[in-house]
């Protein structure tokens, strides 16, 4: 399952909370579930508001965290694919949002 | 990624990072004071001031959403007697937030309002019953009728696969029943959360204590019944209200806030000292950081935890700073009914042989 969208945008009725260097809290639009995200997870999620492209996102993650490009990209790609199985994501981006927290 | 269910670890490890920087995660907006029903212990002291207007309870979550709470808990009074209950409550989840509603019931018998209020995906409702029988239950309500209703709503719930939490408030008309509570409540599924301690109202009135369960009954609770009531688990030790292992002995202006009927904010439900409203100021940061009613609260947070350090018998405290405010007029003095609870649950970790707070018993 691929990402629809280069610039792939979080559900707009989920609210999510980073928590020190720890990770941070999701709460799932429409179902009585939280997740918990680890600290890239939580870093990812903030930067998918429609606005920044999958090569900023991976370019952010490979400056903040210690992995190759190629890693990053390819944990991006299954990070998104989850997170729309659990319908996290929206299909569409470009009107960007300023990320919480 | 793991969940609640599946990472019960990581997500305890969340909280207690949260509380140890003061990072809230939830809040409860009392959005109105009217209610269905006439509960003699009732907490709230209404002071007739004009409560919010709708458009101002909309600028009020938006700034709790933008400072980043993630569970929203709307009460009351009964929060469905707002005229506008629906707009709010999917306002909440329109800005993403996750919707709890702690409700008498009442209102939730009738399948037209339950349809509603599932189509809000509510992440967990909270009903209060107040005992097993009607007779019990309406001594407190005053409204004839609101025990069949409360429990049809629990019934319709359960059916819509609703997750419920039930709360009963221990008091001398009930204390009898309470097997009976907990079997409604396993009819059901839910699990039912006692609560012994029935604490002034909000301005200072004392007279809802006189409906507090006697000492014989505290004896008895705190030790078997207590393990039966609770699905085998052993009665509390340490305050419920914190983590264990914290500085501090609740939460109270760290993990959470309230905001009552006219914006008004404060550290906790139970401890009403106002940090200021909500219409006033343009972001919670603006106070969260800086306030010095939450600097002096959290403070006292840490005092109170200390103060119980040095007792021999403080480790069996549950310790509210906000009902020694208002029953006591000092956040620190131990009120009667924290000293009755501590003096029995130690007698239970004393006649279990418990030892220590991991649930194990000794041989």
């Amino acid at each position: 399952m691929s990402p629809r969208t280069d610039y792939p945008k979080r559900h707009p009725d989920s609210s999510f909370r980073p928590i020190g260097d720890e990770g941070g809290l999701v709460v799932l639009p429409g179902k009585a579930q939280v997740k918990v995200l680890n600290p890239a997870a939580i870093m990812i999620y903030g930067l998918l508001d429609g606005a920044h492209s999958l090569n900023q996102i991976a370019d952010r993650v490979t400056g903040d965290f210690d992995v190759s490009r190629e890693t990053a990209m390819t944990d991006l790609h299954a990070f998104l694919d989850e997170l729309a199985s659990h319908g996290m994501l929206t299909d569409g981006g470009g009107d960007g949002e300023e990320p919480l927290g | 990624m793991s969940d609640q269910g599946q990472g019960k670890t990581a997500y305890r490890d969340m909280v207690e990072t949260a509380f140890a920087q003061s990072v809230p995660l939830s809040a409860q907006f009392e959005i109105t004071y009217r209610c269905n029903h006439l509960c003699t212990f009732c907490y709230n002291s209404p002071t007739g001031q004009r409560e919010l207007r709708t458009p101002q309870i909309f600028e009020i979550l938006k700034k709790i959403s933008d400072f980043g709470v993630l569970y929203l808990t709307l009460t009351g009074g009964e929060p469905l007697c707002h005229r506008d209950f629906y707009k709010i409550a999917g306002e909440v989840r329109r800005l993403g937030m996750a919707l709890r509603i702690y409700s008498n019931g009442y209102l939730m018998s009738d399948p037209k309002v339950l349809e509603r209020i599932m189509a809000l995906h509510p992440l967990e409702v909270e009903i209060s019953i107040h005992g097993a029988r009607p007779e019990s239950h309406e001594a407190l309500t005053k409204i004839k009728g609101s025990f069949e209703k409360t429990v049809k709503a629990i019934g319709l719930l359960s059916e819509a696969g609703q997750k419920v939490n039930l709360k009963c408030p221990i008091t001398r008309h009930n204390q009898d029943e309470l097997f009976d509570v907990k079997k409604i409540a396993d009819r059901y599924g839910y699990y039912v959360t006692f609560d012994p301690v029935i604490t002034p109202k909000d301005d200072g009135d004392t007279g809802p204590l006189s409906l507090s369960p006697d000492n014989a009954f505290f004896t008895r609770y705190w030790q078997e019944d207590y393990i039966k009531l609770h699905d085998g688990r052993l009665p509390p030790r340490a305050n419920h209200c914190a983590p264990e292992g914290t500085e501090a002995v609740c939460g109270a202006g760290r993990t959470g806030f309230t905001v009552d009927p006219y914006g008004n904010m404060f550290p906790c439900v139970a401890f009403r000292r106002k940090i200021g409203n909500l219409l006033e100021v343009d972001k919670i940061d603006d106070i969260w950081g800086e306030s010095p009613v939450l600097e002096q609260v959290r403070g006292l947070g840490v005092n109170a935890r200390d103060n119980l350090n040095k007792r021999e018998d403080g480790k069996y405290f549950t310790f509210c700073m906000g009902v020694a405010e208002t029953q006591l007029g000092d956040p620190l003095a131990i009120y009667p009914q924290a000293e009755t609870n501590a003096r029995a649950v130690r007698r239970a970790y004393d006649l279990l042989k418990i030892e220590d707070g991991s649930g194990k018993k000794s041989a």
